[in-house]
C-alpha cells in the first residue's frame, strides 16, 4: 500500500491499516518449511526476541471467492481454544494482495515422523504419555463443542518440550444442531471411523476419538492399523480386523444411508477385550480396555475422551513419560 | 591496627619499606599463605618463577600470578571468604533441587560445617577428600547450576537495561507533551486575542473551554503513559522472580495422575439431567439413522445450557482488572528473552 492510498481511506481503516502493519512488523519470515494445497508454511521468529514462530500463508485460490473455508475454520476455532495441548495461534494479519498469514507457536515434530523412523524407539510409557496428551487436547475440544475431523498422526504436533499438541482446524466445525446435516466426507480414510464411512450425516465426537484409536494402535504397531486404497477397501479392513458392522452389535446401523456389508462371505463377529488383549501384548490390559473403549465399532458405545483418561491404564505404572523426557527421543532424529 | 595510624605505618615485612618512604607502595599477597608484602617485593622474588614465601617460618611456594590486592584488612576474614567462595562454587545446589525444605536445609548444614571445618583448620584433609568427591560425583548438576546461575545474572542484566531504556522513551514522551503543550496555548493565546479583536465574545469562551478540556485530555495521557511504565517494570520483575522459580529440574516428584490437569468439566451453575422434555428433540432422539450414527442429543443440550450460563458471571471491571494482570505476567514471549539467555 502506498502513502497515497493510506491517505484516502477513512480513519478507522487506517487504524486498522496501522495495526495490521504492527502486527506484521513483530515477525520476520525465515525460510519456506512446506507447501500445502492451501497454505505455504514458512519458518519466522519474532524480531524482539527471536522466538521461532510458524507462518502460514493462505494461498488465495483464483477459483474461490475470497479465502478458503478450511482458513476460515482453522481461525475461527483455534482463536477459541487455548490449552496445553492445542496447538496456539499467535497472530492473525494481512500481508499484501490480502494474503491471510496465521503466526502459529512453532512446532518442530510429529507424531507420524516419530512413528516412521525406525531409528527412535519408545516404549508403553512414552505411548501412555502421547495418548494423555491428546486425550486431553481432544477433551478440550469436545468440552469446547468443536469437532477436530482430521486425527491423524502428522496433526498431532510435539513441541520442543515435548508436549504434544493438536493442530490443522482445517476441517474442524462446532456440534451441529439437530436436524441439520453434516458432511461425511472428512477425515483422512485410514483414520475414518465406519460411520463415516456409511455416510452418516449426523453423528458425534465420537468420531475423533475412533481416529485417535487408530493412532493408538499405530503407535504400539508402528504401522498404520487400516490403510485402505478407497473407501469400500477401508471398510473391509475395518469388518476385517474389528468386526463386521450388523444390526446385532450397532443397533440402527442398516439404516445408514451408504450401508453395504463389505465382506458378506466372511462376517466377523466385532472384536471383544480380549482379542485386543491377545493382539497387542505389549500394552497392559488396562491399556487395552482403553484402546477397545475407544474403538468400538458403534460410536454410541464408545467412551468420551474424559472417560478415557479416567482409564486405570494412566493411573497404573509405569506413569507416563514426562514430556520433558520425550525430548530425549526427539533429540534422536536430528542424531 | 589504629586506623589513623595505618597509612603512614602499614610497611612491608620483606624489605621493611613504608608508605612514609614510598608514597606510591602498594601491598599485595597470595591466597595461599595470605602474607601480606609490597609490589616490588612481589617483583623481585616471583619474577623468575615459584618460589618459596619469604616470612620466616612460612617457605610456602607462590607463584607472582596469584597475588591480589587485598580486600579486607582483616586477613582471617579475606581468607574466610576465599574458602566461602570455593565450597559454594562446588556446592551450588538450590532449593529446588530438592523435594522438600528438610532435605534442603540439611544440605546447608552439612555445607556449612565443611566451610567452617576448612576456614578453622579443622579435619582439613578429611574435608578436602569430601569436597574433592562431591566435586567428581557431581559434575553435571555443578555445571548446570553454574550455567543457570549465569544465565539469572544476564537476564537481571538485561531486564535492567530495558527498564532503563523504557525510562528514557517515557522522558523523552513527556518532554515532547510539554513542548505540544506549550506550543498549542500559545496558539490558543493567539486565537483569543483575535476573537477578542473582532469583537466575538462567544467565540472567544468556546475556545477558552477547548483549551481546559484538552489540557485535562493530556493529564490523562501522560497518567496513563507513566502507569504503563510502572506496570513494565514491575511485569520484569516478577517475570525474573518467576521463571527463577518456574525451573525446576532434577528429581520431580513424580505427580499423582490427574485426568484433566486440575481443569474442571463442571459448571458451577447447572448439572447436565440424563433427559431433557422436549419434543422438538424428540425426532432427533427416536431416528434410528441419527441414532446409529452416533448423533448425541446430550451433547447438543449440553452446549445449549452451556451457552444459555456463558457470560452470566463476566463483570467489565474485573475482566479489565484481570487483562491488567495478565499484562503484567510473564507472556510466552516474554520469557523466551530468559530462555534465550540461559
Amino acid at each position: 500500500m502506498t502513502a497515497t492510498d493510506d491517505l484516502l481511506l477513512p480513519a478507522e481503516d487506517r487504524l486498522a491499516q496501522d495495526l495490521n502493519d504492527d502486527t506484521q512488523r513483530k515477525y520476520e519470515k525465515d525460510r519456506k518449511v512446506g507447501e500445502g494445497t492451501y497454505a505455504v508454511v514458512h519458518l519466522g521468529h519474532v524480531r524482539a526476541t527471536g522466538l521461532p514462530v510458524a507462518i502460514k500463508k493462505i494461498k488465495v485460490s483464483a477459483m474461490q471467492d475470497g479465502i478458503s473455508m478450511d482458513a476460515i475454520r482453522e481461525v475461527k476455532f483455534l482463536q477459541e481454544l487455548r490449552h496445553e495441548n492445542v496447538i496456539r495461534l499467535l497472530d492473525v494479519f494481512s500481508s499484501k494482495n490480502q494474503n491471510l498469514n496465521l503466526v502459529l507457536e512453532f512446532l518442530d515434530g510429529d507424531l507420524e515422523f516419530i512413528i516412521r523412523d525406525k531409528d527412535i524407539t519408545f516404549n508403553g510409557a512414552d505411548i501412555k504419555s502421547w495418548m494423555a496428551m491428546s486425550l486431553r487436547g481432544l477433551w478440550w475440544c469436545h468440552k469446547n463443542f468443536v469437532l477436530h475431523r482430521d486425527i491423524k498422526p502428522n496433526n498431532l504436533l510435539l513441541s520442543t518440550n515435548g508436549q504434544l499438541k493438536l493442530a490443522d482446524f482445517g476441517l474442524a466445525r462446532s456440534f451441529s444442531d439437530p436436524y441439520r446435516a453434516m458432511t461425511s466426507n472428512v477425515i483422512t480414510r485410514w483414520y475414518r471411523p465406519p460411520e463415516l464411512l456409511f455416510g452418516a450425516k449426523y453423528y458425534s465426537s465420537a468420531v475423533d476419538i475412533f481416529s485417535l484409536a487408530l493412532v493408538f494402535v499405530e503407535l504400539i504397531i508402528r504401522l498404520p492399523y487400516l490403510a485402505g486404497d478407497s473407501d469400500v477397501h477401508q471398510l473391509q479392513l475395518i469388518a476385517r480386523w474389528l468386526g463386521t458392522p450388523t444390526e446385532q452389535n450397532w443397533p440402527g446401523v442398516t439404516s445408514l444411508p451408504e450401508y453395504v456389508i463389505p465382506n458378506k462371505d466372511d462376517i466377523q463377529p466385532e472384536r471383544d477385550l480380549y482379542y485386543y488383549q491377545r493382539t497387542f501384548p505389549t500394552i497392559s490390559p488396562a491399556g487395552m480396555e482403553v484402546l477397545y473403549g475407544m474403538l468400538r465399532l458403534d460410536p454410541r458405545k464408545r467412551v468420551s475422551a474424559k472417560e478415557a483418561l479416567e482409564g486405570e491404564w494412566f493411573r497404573e505404572d509405569p506413569p507416563p513419560t514426562r514430556p520433558e523426557s520425550e525430548v530425549q527421543l526427539k533429540n534422536q532424529e536430528s542424531n | 591496627m589504629d586506623p589513623m595510624k595505618r597509612d603512614d605505618d602499614e610497611n612491608c615485612p620483606v624489605c621493611k619499606s613504608s608508605k612514609y618512604l614510598n608514597p606510591s607502595i602498594k601491598f599485595l599477597m597470595s591466597p595461599i599463605c595470605y602474607h601480606k608484602m609490597c609490589e616490588s617485593c612481589v617483583d623481585r622474588i616471583f619474577t623468575q618463577g615459584p618460589a618459596p614465601c619469604p616470612v620466616i617460618g612460612c617457605g610456602k611456594t607462590l607463584r607472582k600470578n596469584k597475588f591480589r590486592k587485598q580486600t579486607f584488612e582483616d586477613v582471617t576474614v579475606e581468607r574466610e571468604v576465599d574458602v566461602r567462595k570455593r565450597v559454594s562454587k562446588t556446592f551450588n545446589k538450590r532449593r529446588d533441587d530438592f523435594p522438600d525444605l528438610r532435605e534442603y536445609n540439611d544440605y546447608l548444614e552439612e555445607v556449612e560445617e565443611m566451610t567452617f571445618n576448612l576456614v578453622n583448620g579443622v579435619d582439613v584433609a578429611a574435608t578436602e577428600a569430601k569436597l574433592a568427591a562431591y566435586e567428581s560425583a557431581n559434575r553435571e548438576l555443578i555445571t548446570t547450576n553454574a550455567a543457570r546461575a549465569a544465565a539469572e545474572m544476564q537476564a537481571a542484566a538485561a531486564a535492567s537495561r530495558q527498564e532503563l531504556d523504557a525510562a528514557r522513551v517515557a522522558r523523552e514522551f513527556a518532554a515532547r507533551e510539554a513542548e505540544e503543550e506549550r506550543r498549542e496555548a500559545e496558539e490558543l493565546k493567539k486565537r483569543t486575542l483575535d476573537a477578542l479583536a473582532s469583537g466575538d465574545r462567544d467565540a472567544a469562551k468556546v475556545i477558552a473551554e477547548v483549551q481546559l478540556k484538552q489540557s485535562g485530555e493530556r493529564k490523562r495521557r501522560q497518567a496513563e503513559a507513566q502507569m504503563r511504565l510502572r506496570m513494565l517494570t514491575e511485569g520484569r520483575k516478577e517475570l525474573l522472580k518467576s521463571s527463577l522459580l518456574a525451573g525446576r529440574r532434577g528429581e520431580v516428584l513424580e505427580k499423582v495422575w490427574d485426568p484433566l490437569e486440575g481443569v474442571t468439566d463442571e459448571s458451577e451453575f447447572y448439572v447436565v439431567q440424563e433427559h431433557y422434555e422436549n419434543g422438538w428433540l424428540d425426532n432427533a432422539r427416536k431416528d434410528v439413522a441419527t441414532q446409529a450414527g452416533g448423533y448425541s442429543v446430550g451433547e447438543y443440550c449440553g452446549r445449549s445450557l452451556f451457552e444459555a450460563f456463558s457470560g452470566l458471571t463476566f463483570f467489565i471491571d474485573e475482566d479489565a482488572e484481570k487483562k491488567d494482570d495478565e499484562r503484567r505476567a510473564p507472556t510466552l514471549t516474554d520469557l523466551m528473552v530468559i530462555d534465550a539467555v540461559s
